[in-house]
């Protein structure tokens, strides 16, 4: 078949299934534009800021477990996608940008809009490439979806120079494809695994860690049946809050820097951590040499090298997390470890979360409101800060797969853009973000991108006109000199309006259950703005530099402030 | 400790930018780099010498081998049955008085001289890193004005072979398209 290279493009990505794409055209981008009439299966979404784009593809990607891909062209095009691959990396989700670049004919000779991204993007890619003949366009395509989606997902950036897209291209699409020395283990070796099954016998305080993989892996089920047969406790990280619904009596939340006390409890005080999918981040241990000090390892991740990288394995084990939850499950009996279970539960019952917060609007509330509008049931896209912390807190979590976030790399202004692309997953269904005064107004360009799709989003502000998480660093640790933190606003009310998106704000608990039902009934997109209290911090935290177990818990709790 | 890294990568454009940026992000000191044509079609050889501590270059071992491109990456350091050569150049300033001394002294570490002018020599040596050392050493008093030296290969003696697995015939295909 012979196309020429921009419809070779859509070509592939029609193979591949794509059916949606985000982007924003440019010079040496409009000959993939101008072919994309020719691909009436695939919806272009024009985004308002390239980063949208890339956070869209990460969330429709999170959310509906494929590929998802953004457009943009050459020079700013490619740099403002930077943010958004190195969330999907740090993330490991699988995103395809494809770029388009200057002629061949004159790259390096820094013509307009020509900038190296591939080499820009190498440390932030699962790998990139820049296309230099056409032969070599389909295969290299090919190629970007598999090691886009295969082992640990990443992203992956595809350099399209103009005189390819327009030149002729002999299409054929392989169908098998291979990386010499890429081959990714999914099962682990049966010695590994007797000598998991062994070690978990031998447990009395085993902890389960769920982490990001377990999504990835959509190990849910057998993540279900592994904990029940081995009745061990399962802690999240961050990003694993929705492996398991919080409604099941094994899971116990979210551990770590603001992790329910009972949860960091549980992982220190283990005699065997059994983690699945997760790296050890700092966030989740605290200081390395206090963490679960009596514990053993034993560690499933697709990644060789995030094994051992920060905590050393008894017990290392490669490969897929479904396929060895599988294997492990049926080679061990049902184990009863009730005491354990009672003593983690007596935790909970000494360090419940509460709220202490006064004055008309503490945040929790807010968090609390919208769990009781959706049963902890709805799909939830969080922006980075307090209020992140605040829902892996206080959401309860009952549906699978349901919570979507930048985790490693933290990215501020993630949630609105990111929604576009979780909504993409989940048609006709209202998406609820949650987001920070500051974040929102990071990427709030993209409300124009919601009204043009009539996307039921539902934007909730936490409006404290700080940026709250600093501000409590400020607090903690530097005097309480609030520099560069307090932050200004326009009126988010009459801002949605001028979009044409009804809004309404909340500035006391008793308005917000009328506010969140308004929100949920609407027909399209709603935008919330609660006025919460300024200066509320969040606890629990485990100060840096700490074990997880020290974790300080509100000083209202016990009347000291 | 000094480690020793022997890898198959595939010819490929940025392939040395990838692995310079492996080492440089984590902030090795990498004391050598060589890369040339391995007994493989579009397949490089390159041989890093890089100091560090144990656990972390085990980590770096981890991620070089996660690089698309990577075939092959073998950590050969407590191997000892490995053979290691590397080649120097050197010109070294002479006079009449001191030349017969240099060409000795070059005879004896069965260095060859490949230029001669009135004021210097060249003189190229081929051997074990640590041999190339001690040479360079003896040659100092006499001024070294210039010094390039390639970096040390190694390969294993005997028939153990660097790549145990032989590659896949879907691989070959893919390498000689």
């Amino acid at each position: 078949m012979q196309l020429n290279g921009a419809e070779a493009v859509w070509e592939c990505l029609a193979r591949e299934g794509v059916d949606i794409v985000w982007g924003y055209p440019g010079g040496a981008a409009l000959p993939l534009f101008d072919a994309l009439a020719k691909y009436p299966q695939i919806h272009h979404v024009l985004v308002r800021h390239e980063q949208a784009a890339a956070h869209a593809a990460d969330g429709y990607a999170r959310a509906s477990g494929r590929v998802g891909v953004c457009v943009v062209t050459s020079g700013p095009g490619a740099t403002n996608l930077v943010t958004g691959i190195a969330t999907a990396m740090l993330d490991s989700v699988p995103v395809v940008a494809l770029t388009a670049q200057v002629a061949d004919s004159v790259i390096g000779t820094d013509a307009f809009q020509e900038v190296n991204i591939t080499g820009i993007t190498l440390p932030i890619t699962k790998h990139n490439y820049l296309v230099r003949q056409s032969k070599d366009l389909v295969r290299v395509l090919r190629e970007a979806f598999f090691l886009a989606r295969t082992g640990r997902p990443g992203p992956v950036l595809v350099d399209l120079p103009k005189d390819i897209l327009i030149g002729p291209c002999e299409f054929h699409f392989p169908d098998r494809v291979t990386r010499p020395g890429y081959r990714p283990v999914v099962r682990s070796a049966p010695y590994h695994l007797q000598r998991a099954a062994q070690v978990i016998s031998d447990a009395c305080r085993p902890v389960v860690l769920a982490g990001h993989g377990v999504h990835v892996a959509s190990a849910w089920e057998e993540l279900r049946l592994f904990a029940e047969r081995i009745d061990a406790p399962v802690v999240s990280t961050l990003l694993g809050l929705g492996t398991m619904s919080s409604d099941h009596r094994l899971a116990l939340g979210m551990a770590g820097m603001h992790g329910v006390a009972w949860a960091n409890l549980a992982a220190q005080n283990a005699d065997l951590l059994i983690a699945l999918g997760m790296r050890m981040d700092d966030r989740f241990t605290g200081s390395l040499p206090r963490f679960a000090p009596n514990a053993r390892l034993l560690h499933v991740d697709i990644d060789p090298a995030e094994i051992g990288k920060r905590v050393p394995a008894s017990v290392p084990m490669v490969g897929d997390v479904r396929i060895v939850l599988e294997a492990l499950t049926s080679s061990l009996p049902e184990l009863d470890h009730r005491e354990w279970l009672a003593q983690v539960d007596a935790w909970r019952g000494r360090h419940p979360l509460e709220v202490h917060a006064q004055g008309p609007l503490p945040p929790q509330e807010v968090i609390r409101a919208l769990d009781r509008v959706t049963d902890g049931s709805g799909i939830v896209v969080s922006d980075v800060g307090q209020h992140q912390m605040w829902v892996a807190q206080y959401y309860r979590f009952r549906r699978i797969n349901s919570f979507f976030t930048s985790g490693g790399l933290g990215t501020m202004g993630y949630s609105v853009p990111a929604s576009l692309g979780v909504q993409a997953a989940h048609p006709g269904e209202p998406v609820w973000v949650v987001v920070g005064d500051g974040g929102f107004q990071m990427n709030l360009q993209e409300l124009a991108t919601i009204v043009q799709e009539r996307l039921p989003i539902r934007i909730v502000i936490m409006d404290n006109g700080y940026l709250g998480m600093v501000r409590q660093w400020q607090e903690l640790f530097h005097g309480a000199r609030y520099i560069g933190t307090p932050i200004s606003g326009p009126d988010f009310v009459q801002l949605a309006a001028s979009y044409g998106i009804p809004a309404r704000r909340a500035c006391a608990t008793a308005e917000l259950d009328d506010a969140f039902a308004a929100a949920r009934e609407a027909d399209g997109p709603f935008l919330l703005d609660c006025k919460v209290e300024r200066d509320e911090n969040v606890y629990p935290m485990v100060q840096p530099g700490t074990g997880n177990a020290d974790f300080v818990e509100d000083p209202r709790r016990r009347g000291e402030k | 400790m000094r480690h020793v890294l022997v890898a198959l990568v595939q010819d490929e454009p940025a392939m040395l930018a990838r692995m310079g940026n492996l080492f440089a992000r984590r902030g090795y000191n990498v004391e050598s780099f060589t890369a040339g044509a391995s007994e493989l079609a579009g397949m490089t050889r390159v041989t890093i010498v890089v100091e560090g501590p144990d656990t972390a270059l085990d980590q770096v071992a981890k991620q070089f081998r996660k690089l698309i491109g990577a075939v092959k990456v073998v950590d050969v350091t407590s191997d000892p049955e490995q053979l290691a050569y590397e080649m120097l150049l050197v010109k070294v300033g002479v006079n009449s008085k001191t030349r017969q001394e240099v060409v000795s002294l070059a005879d004896l570490f069965k260095a060859r001289i490949v230029d001669v002018s009135s004021t210097t020599l060249i003189l190229e040596a081929t051997g074990e890193p640590d041999k190339l050392e001690k040479f360079v050493e003896v040659l100092r008093p006499f001024g070294i004005k210039e010094q390039a030296r390639t970096g040390a290969v190694f390969m294993s003696r005997g028939a153990k072979l660097l790549n145990r697995r032989p590659i896949s015939p879907t691989d070959r295909k893919y390498l000689s398209d």
